[in-house]
């Protein structure tokens, strides 16, 4: 069968954006591929790791599992659209004070996840923080200081001195 | 890489079925996705039509029924969704404790229970937990509705008693009637439960009036244990807890798991003890 050509319109980072997307081409293929946003990464490619997050009105998915077209109607939000111009979200802020990343590979998935939390729950424990984030793999084994990263940024934005 | 397809968007069940007669063996449904598209992608299945039936509007209802007593989940609600649903919270505390241990937080933001239920991978949650309430699973086609004992829908290893041109409308869990207390316990060493057991049990004066215990992941679907449930009725909460481990030992003599890569016959049987063992003392606890 050809490949079956269908249009969307979405938001993307704020943007108003229209595409054609073929039925069967997925999410994260059109996000780097076609858009060129390559903070988005591949990796285990069966929704385990997560390294692969983008948030789609407000819920994080795995990219790498969805299908483009499902883009069509909605907002999505890559890593690429968290800076406000030179200013850093207060997570990227944070992950840079203390240490957030080691390889960095995981470091847009997490971000994005944890940005999906603080937006829902702005002050949560530690251990909600663990439960929620135990979706995402950090093959460093740096959740230490991904964890350190996320309590900051919860203060930063609840705009707490650090 | 995944095959070229025609996408339907139905925007009723009616038109969703008739796709699906029309279409049969050359189409597949997709709500979530989280299953599907991952077999899509290692080519172990493939679709020349692809059904998305996520607008069908009322199919996410969660509603709680007085008169039937009975929690009615649509067949596009996510696990997400049951997760953090104050109704189902109220009548089902277990059922939502159970969904927010579903894979991660990415899967239950879009994956469905009725496509977890479909899939009939038996390494899942819902199923074993569902079992134990008695579930019941209503299927819609061209040719009628049927409604079906969840023991009856699961049928073997990613097998299900749905025909090629049936769809999962909805799944009816019965409230449990008064004094139960209850508990799902897995051993879950990444993604998916290695083995998982769900003990839900009634109380008159400290004695057992009723039990219901189902195991997961020791064969291709979730199984009730009769026997082990009969012998419980009429002994007292102390007994009970005195006994839970030979309680565990006999519910893992009544399973026949298979040995593969979650673990050898013997572990998981180890596991089986020590989850229902410990099950039993929740529910005790919690009387």
């Amino acid at each position: 069968m050809d490949a079956v050509v269908i249009p969307i319109q979405f938001r993307l980072n704020g943007e108003t954006r229209q595409a054609d997307v073929r039925t069967h081409e997925l999410m994260i293929d059109f996000i780097r591929d076609r858009l060129g946003l390559t903070g988005t990464k591949r990796s285990c490619d069966i929704e385990i790791c997560g390294a692969c997050t983008v948030i789609l009105d407000g819920k994080a998915v795995s990219s790498c599992s969805i299908f483009a077209y499902e883009l069509d109607g909605k907002e999505i939000t890559t890593i690429e659209g968290l800076a406000q111009g030179d200013t850093l979200h207060p997570l990227q802020e944070a992950f840079i004070e203390r240490g957030g990343f080691q390889c960095g590979y995981c470091t847009s998935g997490m971000i994005l996840l944890a940005k999906t939390l603080l937006d829902q729950k702005p002050n949560p424990t530690r251990k909600e923080i663990q439960h929620y984030m135990d979706a995402n793999i950090c093959r460093c084994t740096g959740y230490q200081m991904i964890l350190e990263s996320i309590m900051l940024a919860a203060e930063k934005m609840a705009g707490k001195p650090a | 890489m995944i095959s070229p397809f025609q996408l339907h968007r139905p925007k009723t069940i009616e038109e969703a079925c008739a796709l699906l007669e029309q279409y049969g063996d050359q189409a597949k449904l997709l709500a979530g996705g989280s299953e599907l598209i991952l077999l899509l992608k290692m080519n172990l299945t493939s679709a020349a039509h692809i059904i998305d039936i996520k607008g069908i509007p009322g199919m996410d209802a969660i509603t709680f029924e007085p008169g039937s007593q009975a929690l009615r989940v649509g067949g596009l609600v996510t696990h997400r969704n049951l997760e953090t649903s104050p109704i189902a919270l109220e009548h089902f505390p277990l059922l939502v404790e159970m969904e927010g241990q579903v894979a991660n937080i990415r899967v239950r933001n879009i994956g469905t229970l009725g496509g977890n239920l479909c899939f009939a991978e038996p390494h899942a949650d819902p199923g074993t937990l569902l079992t134990a309430f008695g579930s019941r699973i209503k299927i819609r086609s061209t040719r009628g509705q049927r409604l079906l004992d969840i023991g009856d829908f699961f049928v073997d290893y990613y097998q299900t008693a749905l025909e090629r041109d049936e769809i999962l409308t909805e799944v009816e869990i019965p409230k449990l009637s008064v004094n139960w207390s209850g508990a799902y316990l897995r051993f879950c060493p990444g993604e998916r439960p290695s083995v998982a057991a769900a003990i839900l049990m009634q109380w008159a004066d400290g004695t057992c009036a009723g039990a219901r215990l189902a195991l997961g992941c020791v064969g291709p679907k979730p199984i009730r244990i009769s026997e082990v449930e009969s012998a419980l009725r009429g002994k007292a909460a102390e007994e009970i807890l005195g006994e839970a481990l030979n309680i565990g030992a006999k519910m893992s003599d009544a399973c026949d798991p298979p040995a593969d890569i979650w673990g050898s016959v013997d572990y998981k049987r180890q596991i089986v003890k020590t989850l229902v063992s410990r099950g039993l003392q929740k529910c005790v606890q919690d009387a």
